[in-house]
C-alpha cells in the first residue's frame, strides 16, 4: 500500500534533488515499489545521481593566469592607463610562446591577403602611370582668366577656352567652373586623382589639341566643334574604371608593359 | 583570504597582487563552466580569458551589495552563449575534447563519465548551463536564477528536463539502465 500520492512522490523527489538530499529514501522507494511510472522516474533520479558523481572538474591549463594578466595589462596600455589604479600588472613570460587560436589565425591570414591586394594595386596603377611615355598626359593645366560659357544641352557645364578657342554661342551661366584641361588624358589623370575627394560628378570639356598653344597640329582630326568644344566627355561618376581602360588604350603599343 | 569586495578595491587601485589573486580564485571556475559549455579547450581557454577582461572592464560597475562570484558566471554565459552563436553550426555538437583537461578519473568511471560528457554536449544550451551550474559547480537554484537572470521556477523546470533527458539518453546508450538498480528491501 503506498504511502505517499504520485503528486507527493513527485514533489518530494524535486526537493531530494533542488537540495541535495539523497533520493532513496523509505517514503520515495515504497511508493516506486508500487507505482511503475514512479518508479521509472525515481532510478532515472538515481542513475543521474551516479553518473555525476563521477564526473571531474576540468583543470584549468599551466599558465592560462599568466595569459589573463597578460592580456588586461596590454589592454590597460593600449587605453592609455594601467588597471584603473594605474598600476600595470606584470605580463606573462609564456604568453609569446602561446600559439593564436584558430580564429586568431584567421583573421591573420584575412588581413594579411587584403594588405597584400592593396600593395598589389598600388604598384600596378603606379607602373601603369609610370610606364606612359605620352608627355601629353600630364598633370591637367587649368587655363586662367577662363571666360565662363554653357554649352548648349550640357549639364551645367562652364570651361575656360584658351585665347585661341572662340566659343559660336558663349551664353554666361550660374554654374561652376569645374576645369579646363589640355587633353583627355589629363582630364582623366585629375579625375582618378580626385575620386577620393568624392568627385559626385564632373564633366570635362576637351579642346582639340591644336586649340592649346604649345600642342602639336593634329590634322586626321577634323571634326568642328560643337558649339566651340570638339569633344564632350561627360559625366565621369565613381567610374575609375574608365579612367584605367583610357590610361591602357593611351599607352602606345611599341612601349606598353609587357604582361 | 580576502572578501570580494575587499579584493575588488585592491584591484581598482591597480594592485598587482589583487588582479592576480581574483583571476586565480575565480579562475577555476569559469575555465569549468567554459569547457563543459563549449566542449573545446581552445575555445574555453580563449572566452576565459575574454571573461576576464571583460570582469576588469566592467569592475567598477560591480556592486559590493552582491556577491562577485555569481556576476562573474553571468559574464562568463554570455560569453559562452556568444562563442556557441559564432561558431559554425555543423561545428556546434561535433566534438568533445575534455577528457584532456580533467582530473584523472579511475577507469571503471570512464565510460560513464565519457558518456555523461557527450550527453551534456547535447543538452540544450540553456539545459546545460543550468545543469553545469548546479552540478559542477555546486550552485543553488536561486544563484542559478541570479546569474542567469531567470525565475527560479524556470532554474527547477530547465534543471528537471535537463536530468531527464540525461537519464533517457544513458540509458539508450546502455551505458546504465534500470536492472543496475535493486530495490533493496520493497
Amino acid at each position: 500500500m503506498p504511502t505517499i500520492s504520485c503528486t507527493e512522490f513527485s514533489r518530494q523527489l524535486s526537493e531530494a534533488v533542488e537540495s541535495r538530499k539523497s533520493v532513496d529514501t523509505v517514503a520515495l522507494r515504497e511508493h516506486a515499489a508500487s507505482c511503475a511510472e514512479c518508479r521509472c522516474e525515481w532510478l532515472d533520479a538515481l542513475l543521474v545521481d551516479r553518473a555525476v558523481a563521477h564526473w571531474p572538474k576540468p583543470v584549468a591549463v599551466a599558465g592560462l593566469t599568466e595569459r589573463i594578466l597578460f592580456q588586461i595589462a596590454a589592454e590597460s596600455a593600449a587605453a592609455g592607463s594601467a588597471t584603473p589604479g594605474g598600476t600595470q600588472i606584470v605580463p606573462a613570460k609564456q604568453v609569446a610562446d602561446r600559439p593564436l587560436s584558430p580564429a586568431g589565425r584567421r583573421i591573420n591570414r584575412s588581413t594579411g591577403a587584403a594588405i597584400t591586394a592593396l600593395a598589389l594595386c598600388v604598384c600596378a596603377m603606379l607602373f601603369l602611370v609610370r610606364s606612359n611615355p605620352r608627355s601629353d598626359i600630364s598633370p591637367p593645366e587649368v587655363t586662367r582668366n577662363a571666360p565662363s560659357i554653357a554649352v548648349a544641352n550640357g549639364p551645367a557645364i562652364t570651361a575656360g577656352l584658351s585665347s585661341s578657342v572662340k566659343p559660336t554661342s558663349p551664353v554666361a551661366v550660374d554654374a561652376p567652373v569645374e576645369l579646363m584641361v589640355a587633353d583627355a588624358g589629363s582630364a582623366y589623370l585629375h579625375l582618378a586623382g580626385n575620386a577620393a575627394k568624392a568627385v559626385t560628378a564632373a564633366t570635362v570639356l576637351v579642346p582639340p589639341a591644336d586649340a592649346i598653344g604649345d600642342a602639336p597640329p593634329t590634322p586626321k582630326r577634323q571634326e568642328p566643334w560643337v558649339d566651340g568644344v570638339r569633344r564632350e566627355i561627360a559625366p565621369v561618376t565613381h567610374q575609375l574604371g574608365h579612367a584605367f581602360e583610357f590610361l591602357i588604350q593611351a599607352v602606345p603599343e611599341k612601349r606598353a608593359p609587357a604582361t | 583570504m580576502t572578501d570580494d569586495a575587499a579584493l575588488v578595491r585592491l584591484c581598482l587601485e591597480g594592485n598587482e597582487q589583487g588582479a592576480r589573486e581574483l583571476v586565480e580564485r575565480f579562475q577555476s571556475m569559469v575555465f569549468a563552466v567554459c569547457v563543459r559549455m563549449l566542449g573545446q579547450r581552445e575555445d574555453a581557454e580563449d572566452v576565459t580569458q575574454d571573461v576576464f577582461l571583460r570582469v576588469f572592464r566592467a569592475l567598477r560597475s560591480w556592486d559590493p551589495a552582491r556577491p562577485l562570484q555569481p556576476w562573474i558566471l553571468a559574464i562568463a554565459a554570455n560569453r559562452c552563449r556568444t562563442a556557441l552563436r559564432q561558431r559554425p553550426r555543423d561545428a556546434a555538437r561535433s566534438s568533445v575534447e575534455i577528457g584532456r583537461t580533467v582530473a584523472d578519473v579511475p577507469d571503471d568511471s570512464r565510460e560513464l563519465t565519457d558518456e555523461l560528457d557527450l550527453a551534456v554536449a547535447a543538452l540544450r544550451e540553456e539545459y546545460r548551463l543550468c545543469f553545469v551550474l548546479f552540478y559542477q559547480q555546486e550552485l543553488s537554484c536561486a544563484e542559478i536564477a541570479s546569474v542567469l537572470n531567470r525565475p527560479e521556477g524556470t532554474v527547477k523546470t530547465w534543471l528537471h528536463r535537463a536530468r531527464r533527458e540525461l537519464a533517457e539518453r544513458l540509458r539508450r546508450r546502455g551505458v546504465v539502465n534500470h536492472a543496475n538498480y535493486q530495490l533493496h528491501g520493497v
